[in-house]
């Protein structure tokens, strides 16, 4: 899904998505991010959900499934 | 016992799948801060997909409570996905591995959008494919980044 006006940014080493104005990333600590992301998964419950394990995510938040 | 957790599927007003899912975000957000559990773990929007984002959930009754009188949502009925095609929806095979030599292909991008071709080779380390253009009178190779074509029809 191409989400038009993007409102978030893809931070490349963990894919978490952040607001705009933020300057570092949240879940990791890099400054490194991209506005060229594709999909969204939001974890609410990393210990219980499959598909944060089959993506390698441990945090809950939003995060993007494709980041170039 | 952690009970199983199952994938559904929930149509909404295209374009607005991502207003959908913050929702109820917020609205599981706020289920746990009052101790309640609906048995949703994640909600995905998968690339490529327009009209509908899934719900992981052990629970269906939650997920119809979580959907309920949500403005952009299409439906009244979320509709089960088996677990294989859903990693299929999320972790898409990279199209270089799903194209042979001598195979059709459609440019999807790039100023050769919307012309066929034939692929002439495939070169895995630059992660591109060199293609011969179908219509045009004579042939001219020409190599694209492989994520510029879509799998038509196998070539014998």
């Amino acid at each position: 899904m191409p989400v038009k006006g993007k409102v978030f940014k893809a931070c490349r080493r963990c894919r978490a998505l952040v607001s705009r104005d933020a300057i570092e990333c949240p879940i990791c600590g890099s400054r490194d991010f991209s506005d060229e992301w594709e999909g969204v998964v939001i974890i609410i419950d990393p210990e219980r959900s499959e598909i944060a394990k089959m993506l390698g995510i441990e945090k809950p938040g939003r995060y993007a499934i494709k980041v170039a | 016992m952690v009970k199983k957790t199952k994938y559904y599927a929930i149509r909404t007003t295209t374009g607005r799948e991502l207003d959908v899912a913050l929702v109820m975000e917020n609205r599981l957000h706020s289920f746990r801060r009052n101790n309640e559990d609906l048995g949703v773990v994640a909600i995905i929007i998968p690339p490529n997909i327009r009209g509908y984002i899934f719900v992981e959930s052990s629970s269906l009754s939650g997920v119809y409570q979580l959907m309920s009188e949500i403005k952009y949502v299409k439906t009244t009925q979320p509709m089960n996905v088996s677990s294989e095609e859903m990693e299929r929806i999320v972790k898409p095979k990279p199209v270089i591995e799903l194209i042979n030599e001598g195979d059709i292909v459609e440019i999807v991008r790039g100023p050769f959008r919307g012309m066929k071709a034939q692929v002439i080779s495939i070169n895995r380390s630059k992660n591109s494919v060199v293609l011969s253009i179908l219509e045009a009178s004579f042939a001219v190779p020409i190599e694209v980044p492989s994520e510029y074509v879509k799998p038509l029809k196998k070539g014998g």
